[in-house]
């Protein structure tokens, strides 16, 4: 594939090449000789200043400005450039001859300043690509005044929030900040896909209405988006520092214009406003908890997979942590018999056995085959219910949604076997009208895609202990977090494809993929009027194939105005 | 995790419970029943007493050792389910014994707290996720109702059942 610096596939579907940390350095040299580049004019009233910044962990830094944009740092002269957002300065710079970089935003009110020590290679990152940073809060010394007691600190008071932000380059990116250590964005511009990915941030408050607020792109380019958020005026001054998918280095400050999308609810208990994060034992300077699913995923071949369904399926014969507050399955269907016809895809016939046992056939043709399922009537005459069709060559499973009542039906298909990696699951959505005694011709109508969803955000309590939140934030992605159970601290996220369908006012059916993470098709059918779902995961890994339930009770926790930035199409994905 | 730390220094269910066979509150000294022959209710009092006792070191042993092989009547006797780590009377609700017309078995209800810890040892997603944060357990508590069956053996009072509902 050759390189493109804003990839037309998902990102985690992208060789990012792994840089040398002399390729970086090589990369690097004329940043830290020129200093970052800008579309609006740089400041350059630092020119003699010397600030000399106490930090509570690496000590006293200093840094001596010259006429332009030079500065000195460790004995080392190269270029900076600032940016100030009302009373706060935000520096840059690149240490020359190193793979080492600087941020540091500066109170020029309180003297309080939080550095970001930036660096490649050395880890604690696993690719060097991916900049590396440590937090270092402290203040500017200057006179014979007593040393400030006060500091910056991270904060959970942006979580929750949502912005869509304008840069003056002209690029434009809704960031929700849907925890406080993790942060998910949506490019609008230099990605076309209309996808939302999931990256670790740092959150710290610097003032009552200012905050600084750091992303690093882990996973994928690895790049860092830093900004100071004035979230009054809804404006930001900030830097981008990484190596994008084409490995150009791109290093630039930017000014920045947000629209306030809103407020979701936050979980903490009421007074709890503490935000440290998770400590880790014997930790490496600048290390923290970065989700990598990739590496821990099982990845499979077709063989290693037709091996592990041959050895262990399991379709609901085990208790599933992600319904342990699930409702029980429902009966309803037994003895029905009924078939659906799919728009550009198969017709099932289905003989419901039992409330466990159907029999199906595909198109007309063949011996009917016998499978275990179960089913949900989550609204009355609405029922989700899945099986396998065992024997086919992709291990393919339907999971549909009928809706006895309007004669209607849908399915999220899944199958084995993508080119990625052989036992995560692809899933297609197929339209259908369902043909049975005492059920409804709906002739041409069928389900359809809902932005209903789009923008929400639920939080789902599967069993004691296990807990999440969905955001739906794109038409074609869900996104994930992770509580703290205890302490209702929302932390780690990720992301993958998404689908949305209206199934009946406040009932929908939505589905992820957990693509280049374990692999699971998860589904649910949300009913909005008792806040409770029912949903079927599909999943293969080496310890075999499995369906299994998933269902909690939900909270609302929010909805954000974004539908107006997605495109009548922006539900296609791409492989 | 329980905010209200279980005390396994318990009154005996009977003590605070109502006894559908004979309510201990109505209950005449021992020293009155044997003097009027009744050898029947003597024997019975006693078998009630033997019952509580056992319940009571039933739960201490469930919130200590967790070895009751020593006074259970089978192996599969117990289940109480996954991860249980302490369990206690609630008090606020009265307790009750039924003792068989023979004698020879007993069941007692009473309700309770319990404590478990669940491993998030699955491959889920959500399980990996939430062990990659630090939490690979949790405790929750639950309020559920003991049912506890009783047999009498040759010499001793055993537990022949015992199941959270």
């Amino acid at each position: 594939m050759a390189l493109q610096a804003y990839p037309d596939v998902p990102l985690f579907r992208y060789p990012w090449t792994e840089l040398t940390e002399a390729q970086i350095a090589t990369r690097l040299a004329p940043a830290a000789q020129g200093g970052p580049g800008s579309k609006g004019g740089l400041e350059s009233d630092l020119a003699g200043t010397t600030l000399r910044i106490v930090t509570d962990g690496a000590g006293t830094l200093t840094w001596q400005f010259g006429q332009g944009n030079r500065v000195t740092f460790d004995g080392a002269t190269g270029g900076y450039g600032a940016l100030t957002l009302d009373h706060v300065t935000l520096i840059t710079h690149v240490v020359p001859n190193s793979t080492k970089a600087w941020a540091i935003a500066w109170d020029r009110h309180s003297n309080l300043a939080t550095v970001l020590e930036l660096w490649w290679g050395g880890g604690p990152a696993p690719h060097t690509r991916e900049i590396n940073r440590a937090v270092w809060h402290g203040y500017v010394q200057g006179g014979d005044g007593e040393a400030p007691t006060e500091r910056h600190a991270p904060t959970i008071r942006m979580e929750g929030r949502a912005y869509a932000w304008t840069e003056d380059t002209g690029i434009r990116t809704v960031e929700y900040y849907c925890s406080y250590t993790y942060t998910h964005w949506v490019e609008l511009d230099r990605l076309e896909d209309s996808r939302g990915y999931s990256a670790p941030a740092d959150y710290i408050q610097l003032t009552e209405d200012l905050y600084l607020f750091a992303r690093v792109e882990a996973e994928f380019s690895g790049m860092l988006q830093l900004y100071v958020v004035d979230s009054n005026r809804l404006q930001s001054v900030g830097v981008r520092l990484g190596f994008n998918g084409a490995d150009e280095l791109e290093y630039y400050m930017f000014r920045g214009t947000a629209e306030w999308l809103g407020q979701n609810a936050r979980f903490q208990k009421l007074g709890d406003f503490t935000a440290t994060p998770i400590p880790i034992e014997n930790g490496k300077k600048g290390e923290r908890r970065i989700y990598r699913p990739v590496a821990t995923m099982d990845k499979m071949t077709p063989a290693e997979v037709d091996a592990a369904v041959a050895a262990s399926t399991h379709v609901f014969d085990r208790p599933s942590p992600m319904a342990g507050n699930g409702t029980p399955p429902s009966g309803g269907l037994a003895t029905k018999s009924f078939s659906i016809d799919y728009d550009d895809g198969p017709r099932m016939e289905y003989r419901f056995v039992s409330a466990d046992e159907l029999q199906w056939r595909k198109d007309g043709q063949g011996e009917w085959h016998q499978a275990r399922y179960n089913a949900w009537e989550v609204m009355p005459g609405a029922f989700i219910f899945g099986h396998l069709l065992q024997g086919q060559p992709n291990h393919d499973s339907h999971i549909v949604v009928a809706d006895l009542e309007s004669g209607m039906a849908t399915n999220y298909h899944g199958f084995l076997n993508t080119p990625y990696f052989a036992n995560e699951a692809g899933a297609e959505t197929l339209f259908g009208k369902i043909a049975g005694q005492g059920i409804p011709d709906p002739g041409n109508r069928r389900h359809q895609r809902t932005r209903d969803l789009v923008g929400r955000a639920f939080t789902w309590e599967y069993s004691p202990g296990l807990n999440s939140m969905h955001l739906y934030s794109t038409p074609n992605t869900t996104s994930w977090i992770i509580p703290n159970a205890a302490t209702g601290h929302f932390g780690t996220e990720w992301s993958g494809t998404g689908d949305f369908v209206k199934i009946r006012d406040q009932l929908y059916f939505a589905r992820w993929c957990e693509e280049a993470c374990n692999g699971t098709l998860g589904t649910l059918l949300l009913n909005m009027r008792t806040m409770h779902d029912a949903g079927i995961g599909y999943h293969c890994g080496k310890n075999g194939l499995s369906m299994s339930a998933v269902g909690a009770p939900a909270r609302h926790a929010g909805k954000f105005d974004v539908d107006k930035f997605f495109g009548p199409d922006a539900w296609r994905t791409k492989p | 995790m329980s905010e209200n730390p279980i005390s396994t220094d318990r009154r005996s269910f009977l003590k605070t419970g109502s006894l559908v066979a004979a309510p201990l509150a109505m209950a005449a000294p021992v020293a009155a029943l044997a003097g009027d022959g009744s050898r029947a209710k003597l024997a019975r009092l006693e078998d009630e007493r033997a019952i509580e006792a056992l319940q009571r070191k039933f739960l201490r042993h469930l919130n200590g050792v967790g070895d009751c092989s020593a006074f259970i009547a089978s192996s599969d006797a117990v289940d109480l389910g996954e991860g249980l780590r302490a369990i206690a009377e609630d008090m606020g609700h009265e307790a009750e014994l039924t003792l068989a017309d023979d004698g020879l078995t007993a069941t007692a209800r009473c309700a309770c707290r319990v404590e478990r810890e669940t491993e998030f040892t699955g491959d889920s997603t959500i399980e990996q996720m939430t062990r990659f944060q630090g939490q690979g357990s949790h405790r929750h508590e639950e309020r559920r109702t003991l049912a506890t069956g009783f047999v009498k053996g040759k010499d001793e009072w055993r537990i022949a059942r015992a199941r959270l509902a």
